[in-house]
């Protein structure tokens, strides 16, 4: 049995004191920052990457891993009690999870959406175990015509798929892609907007953009913004979590059905957590015999979005390693720290690397636990982080990111770079750009320029040469209906306007 | 909500110019190949092009529609942006200590209920934290002091 001897490697790997040091912090700050809102997952990734810097691969993967899903498991604790999502991914949660704090059922909704989120969880690890083996193996004889159609998919639906006109999304990406431009070109050496500087020979670095890019913008709307005023001691005190028996019964299958819608939605590119919870949630409501209990403090209506975070939390990892195309911008992170340690992502990775992938996914379920644990009988102590004053933070958090920065090539030219991104967020903020689509541009423009230019070498410039294979036709396809889904969108939207302004 | 939508009209002028910039730059600076071996500049070039098609799809349907009202604040971020090059102007010229000095206490402007009192105590921790993780734990080649000068 081939799977048992990669879990016994993972589990051994896991297991190491140094990278079981790391997924405990990891999980742990991910619950942190989970609990306090407005520091969402992608900010708090973007702000400890230097802090994974001089680990090995393995350690350094496996904590940022478990920022990223612990972020969903601390998420739920504001949205019940203070009714503000700790993660988007959690905003759901609130519809139901605050009506039950109301009831003084806090303390219920609290370790229900824990055991929700470690249900989900471990189904989404099992999903990735079983799939993320199968896909690679499959995508073993992937050329470059089948990676630019996927890859080129990924950037179309998460821009698209992201809030606001399609094509403000499609720009963000586009952007990013540029950026990425920046560089020594791989092929004939030429320097591309490089404008005569060192610096940007080796291209941009991605730390120092994600940093400025989510890290500063996070900053700069914590600085000097009054604190909402419900948050007293009376609402983090908790009380008995013994949930009724009648709870027990109703949250069976909606954290199945949760747990699936999260495992397929993690997996697409463009969508994630935040859109599984969300269609998780409102398939319950139109299933339940008792519709108008929702918003009233249903259990199920915690359940469901809850389980289908986690589960998808944990299969937006499948796209990422095991064909190298992540599908959201925290993702693209993740695989950028690969590339930056130096390994090559894609299909081989598990054979490459088996300690690494097998180890990750392992401490998955190390992750888990711990989570379960931090959250069960601490989650009084995460409650009481909503009554510290974070604005005295900030301060100390912005040095923290400078240093950071500069510590990652001792080059303060990448401190430059996050003051530069950090005005580029601000703008985009301003304008109603949503930046994280910029992030997976970045990092899959030059893949994709390579697998373009390669494409284009093999089949003597012939661009029917995309729709000539299988795969790479019925990808290609796809994103030519969703960019024309966009651009629909994008008409209409302005011949109702126009109907409107005649009227 | 006032109208046409000046959020959309800012942001696609501004996709447009970037874009044209890059087209340009790409064309003039760098060889383009032919579609069989594709230079340097083809990609970036391809690019900008589709960030001016983009920044025209942006700008046209926000002419007549009504948008939400550009918030801008000036005092923040100019003294979060300003904390942060503080640190990058002064690292390579006064060493780390006098870099974190600044950075805390610019950026406390931001919040009238940051003391100096309280910026001078989070400076004098943060140098020594961060001297005891860097350059004693990671042993990084960054110098705490350089009056060298």
């Amino acid at each position: 049995m081939e799977i048992l001897a990669n879990v016994a490697l993972g589990l051994e790997t896991a297991l190491e004191p140094t990278n079981l040091l790391y997924c405990f912090l990891g999980v742990a700050l991910g619950t942190i920052v989970g609990v306090i809102p407005g520091v969402g997952p992608l900010a708090a990734i973007a702000m400890l990457i230097p802090l994974t810097f001089y680990l090995d691969p393995t350690p350094a993967l496996i904590m940022l891993a478990g920022i990223w899903y612990g972020t969903t498991y601390g998420g739920s604790t504001a949205s019940i009690l203070l009714n503000v999502p700790g993660t988007t991914s959690a905003a759901v949660t609130a519809l139901d999870g605050y009506p039950m704090a109301q009831q003084g059922r806090a303390s219920v909704a609290l370790f229900m959406t824990a055991v929700a989120s470690f249900a989900g969880g471990s189904i989404g690890i099992i999903v990735m175990m079983g799939f993320a083996p199968l896909i690679a193996q499959y995508a073993l004889n992937f050329g470059p015509t089948e990676y630019f159609a996927l890859m080129l998919l990924g950037l179309v639906a998460a821009a698209s798929l992201s809030d606001g006109p399609p094509a403000k999304g499609l720009a963000v990406v586009t952007l990013g892609v540029a950026f990425g431009c920046i560089g020594t070109d791989i092929y004939s050496g030429a320097q591309r907007f490089t404008f005569d500087s060192l610096n940007l020979m080796d291209g941009l670095n991605l730390i120092a953009l994600a940093i400025g890019l989510f890290g500063i913008a996070e900053i700069i709307s914590t600085a000097g913004r009054r604190e909402p005023t419900m948050v007293t001691k009376d609402s983090v005190r908790l009380r008995a979590m013994i949930p009724t028996k009648d709870d027990r019964r109703r949250s069976w299958m909606p954290v199945l059905r949760g747990a699936g819608f999260g495992s397929f939605f993690g997996t697409l590119p463009g969508t994630g957590p935040s859109i599984a919870s969300f269609v998780a949630y409102a398939f319950e409501k139109r299933i339940s015999k008792t519709p108008e209990r929702f918003g009233k403090g249903a259990i199920e209506g915690i359940m469901a979005p809850e389980a289908a975070n986690n589960a998808a939390d944990q299969t937006a990892f499948i796209p990422t390693l095991a064909l190298g195309v992540p599908g959201s911008a925290t993702m693209a992170l993740m695989l950028g720290v690969l590339i930056i340690h130096g390994i090559q992502p894609g299909p081989t990775l598990m054979a490459r690397e088996p300690e690494l992938f097998w180890g990750l996914v392992m401490s998955f379920w190390i992750g888990n636990l711990l989570l379960l644990v931090l959250n069960i009988p601490l989650v009084g102590l995460w409650a009481r982080l909503l009554l510290v004053p974070y604005y005295i933070l900030y301060p100390a958090v912005l040095v923290f990111i400078c240093i950071g920065t500069l510590s990652v090539q001792q080059n303060i030219f990448h401190v430059w770079t996050v003051a530069f991104f950090g005005v580029v967020g601000y703008l985009m903020r301003v304008l109603g750009f949503s930046a994280a689509p910029l992030l997976l541009g970045f990092v899959l423009g030059p893949l994709m320029e390579e697998h373009f230019r390669r494409a284009m070498l093999i089949s003597g410039g012939d661009f029917g040469f995309f729709f000539d294979r299988p795969i790479s036709a019925v990808v290609m396809c796809l994103t030519g209906i969703l960019l024309a889904h966009s651009l629909y969108r994008t008409v209409r939207a302005k011949m109702k306007s126009k109907a409107g302004s005649a009227a | 909500m006032n109208k046409p939508n000046w959020q959309d009209i800012w942001g696609g002028v501004l996709i447009i110019a970037f874009g044209a910039f890059f087209a340009w730059y790409a064309q003039h600076t760098m060889n383009l190949g032919s579609l069989r071996r594709m230079g340097a500049g083809a990609f970036p070039l391809g690019v900008g092009i589709i960030l001016m098609i983009l920044g025209v799809l942006i700008v046209l349907p926000a002419l007549r529609k009504p948008g939400p009202k550009i918030e801008f604040a000036i005092r923040t971020p100019l003294i979060i942006l300003a904390a942060v090059c503080a640190f990058a102007f002064c690292v390579p010229r006064l060493g780390v200590v006098p870099a974190i000095f600044a950075t805390v206490f610019i950026s406390s402007l931001a919040d009238r209920r940051l003391t100096p009192l309280f910026s001078f105590l989070v400076s004098i921790s943060l140098s020594a934290a961060i001297w005891l993780l860097f350059v004693q734990g990671l042993n990084l080649p960054i110098p705490m002091f350089d009056w060298s000068w």
